[in-house]
């Protein structure tokens, strides 16, 4: 094991590694492409890897529990139909939508950055309820009530009408790259650092120069942004949307994500989507008993790995995995000096 | 010239009094000790000059400006910086990104600047990886760069928090019990890192219970005794004063420790 970790720990393998899973997802529309419920299902685990991305800034990095991220993913979602509907470009109505979700985890975020643990859940838990009801019992002629929105118009890029889910898939996967790309370097800097320090001890956080309430709430913003483009996207990938969709159960969904692939670190939030979504559909050939292995199956992880898998390879690996910023002035650093 | 003035500060807690109008004056440069029996109230002067704690009266000066009422990151900004008796490191960081955290205050990279990596967000990144660095030279844990916070051994935590703190550029350091758990190889060595910070310009305040060590090293020492000041002066005055010796040993210790002495 310790042999497999030190060559995985190379960053030529690891970036090698990524190049061959997105290129192998680049490649299944088409070499599968009669496949269109596998390209549904990919279109979807990218979408969840998306808002978990978000997702784990706020719990895995700043440390501060959402049970409401589904109200987030609503607001992106409503909004964009509503948008697009009214005849806005759709990037740009994804674009409006996700900054008002935005704007509401950042207003969210206001009381919220004074709670901790049980109290801030109850908060987020209240929060995606509002947001449920309120698309179910808001003005019938916006959110559609029950019913919901249909017809809700496909992407267009650069003129071309992204209807099928094989092409949707490439769009998708180009967003999830851009995401992760940018929370990597939010979380890789002096505000990400800010971040994990006030999870680890927020007393000495305050001692050192961060106010709390500033980095609470931008973590709250960016999962909040996260959460509305995953709920745009997911809006004009399926067409159709209804406040079933938006469920308490959704929000437990990421954070069940978030839990079993590892919070705070870069890979959790990818491995957690795709065990989930992989285990729910193999799940659903046994019925009613489908909830029941599905806690099990997470009490056991949670048992066994209470950091989650990423997290608890990243503990028992830190050696390896971690890489220090080269110091300026040495041999690797004089080079590092010259690209910069 | 005065660095922080401590006027006439009470801290009440309900009805217990746990400092009680306490004046105590630190000059600019000095090694400051700041001694007394457990419960003495000093980790609570730490907490009020570090912004904890409003005080109930009284006024917390630096160079001259008021900084009682101030927001704990503000304190520090304005030039506090300080270590926790309980040892209060970033545990699931490594020891270089905690002096890195150290330095938050004298940086401003947002998270835009961030995400575009600007040019002078890399330039900053790469200053605070320098200067990170040097700290961790200067107090010997280079080596230890790469590791877990949490996984250094007792005293070695201890230096990383005075590194973090030496990392946010204070003009005030303040170390409560920096000695505590460390053996006397440890200690001579934190003997050695504390000159050199004072060396540098950096005035020290510090609460000690090893009196070897607070005696060697301190200018000036103030002692309290149930939150209230029972003594200051230079550590020879303070070793020989009544006082003291009571509030530490007892009635009667006066006598008995002539009698040790003697």
């Amino acid at each position: 094991m310790n042999r497999i970790m030190t060559i995985a720990a190379g960053r030529n393998v690891q970036r090698a590694a990524a190049l061959a899973v997105v290129v192998c997802t680049l490649l299944y529309p088409v070499l599968f492409p009669d496949q269109t419920y596998m390209h549904l299902i990919i279109c979807t685990l990218g979408i969840y890897i998306i808002v978990n991305t978000g997702f784990d800034v706020l719990f895995g990095y700043s440390g501060q529990i959402s049970l409401g991220q589904a109200g987030f993913y609503a607001i992106g979602a409503y909004f964009s139909a509503i948008f697009s509907k009214a005849g806005i470009p759709v990037l740009v109505s994804m674009l409006l939508a996700a900054s008002i979700a935005a704007l509401v985890g950042f207003f969210l975020a206001i009381p919220c950055s004074k709670l901790v643990h049980h109290f801030l859940s109850i908060v987020t838990i209240g929060f995606g309820e509002i947001v449920r009801l309120l698309a179910l019992n808001g003005p019938a002629k916006l959110t559609g009530g029950a019913n919901g929105i249909g017809g809700i118009p496909a992407v267009s890029l650069f003129g071309f009408q992204l209807t099928s889910k094989a092409a949707y898939l490439y769009f998708v996967v180009a967003l999830v790259l851009l995401a992760l790309f940018v929370k990597r370097r939010i979380v890789d800097s002096r505000v990400g650092r800010a971040m994990i320090a006030i999870k680890c001890n927020p007393d000495a956080s305050e001692a050192f120069g961060m106010k709390l309430s500033k980095y609470k709430s931008m973590a709250f913003t960016t999962a909040a942004f996260y959460a509305g483009i995953g709920g745009a996207l997911y809006a004009h990938l399926v067409r159709f949307i209804s406040p079933e969709s938006f469920s308490a159960d959704q929000s437990s969904m990421f954070l069940v994500m978030i839990l079993v692939g590892g919070m705070g670190t870069f890979c959790g939030p990818i491995i957690g989507s795709v065990i989930i979504i992989f285990v729910t559909e193999v799940l659903q050939q046994f019925g009613q008993y489908q909830m029941l292995i599905y806690g099990a199956l997470i009490i056991f992880v949670l048992f066994f790995m209470p950091t989650g898998i990423a997290g608890t390879i990243r503990k028992r690996y830190y050696h390896l995995l971690n890489r220090l910023p080269v110091r300026p002035g040495t041999e690797r650093g004089k080079d590092a000096a010259q690209e910069g | 010239m005065e660095l922080l003035k401590v006027d006439h500060v009470t801290m009440q807690f309900g009805g217990l009094k746990a400092i009680n109008e306490l004046d105590m004056s630190i000059e600019k440069g000095e090694i400051h000790g700041l001694l007394g029996p457990n419960g003495s109230g000093k980790t609570t002067c730490f907490n009020v000059i570090s912004g904890v704690y409003q005080p109930t009266e009284g006024e917390v000066l630096l160079e001259g400006q008021r900084i009682n009422g101030r927001q704990k990151h503000q304190i520090n900004e304005l030039g506090i910086a300080r270590t926790f008796q309980h040892i209060s490191l970033f545990s699931a960081m490594n020891v270089l990104e905690n002096v890195m955290v150290g330095q938050h205050c004298r940086t401003n990279a947002g998270i835009a600047s961030s995400i575009l990596h600007t040019r002078s967000q890399r330039l900053e990144e790469r200053r605070m990886v320098e200067r990170a660095y040097e700290l961790l030279d200067f107090v010997g844990l280079t080596k230890r760069a790469g590791e877990l916070a949490c996984n250094l051994p007792y005293g070695e935590q201890r230096l990383l928090e005075i590194v973090r703190g030496l990392a946010s550029g204070p003009k005030l350091l303040m170390l409560d019990e920096a000695s505590a758990g460390m053996n006397s190889v440890e200690k001579d060595n934190l003997i050695r890192i504390i000159h050199a910070i004072s060396d540098q310009g950096i005035t020290i305040l510090m609460i000690e219970h090893d009196m070897k060590l607070a005696m060697s090293l301190s200018d000036q020492i103030t002692v309290l005794d149930h939150g209230t000041k029972i003594a200051e002066g230079l550590p020879q005055s303070i070793q020989t004063n009544p006082q003291v010796i009571e509030a530490y040993l007892g009635k009667g210790g006066v006598e008995r420790a002539k009698h040790a002495a003697g």
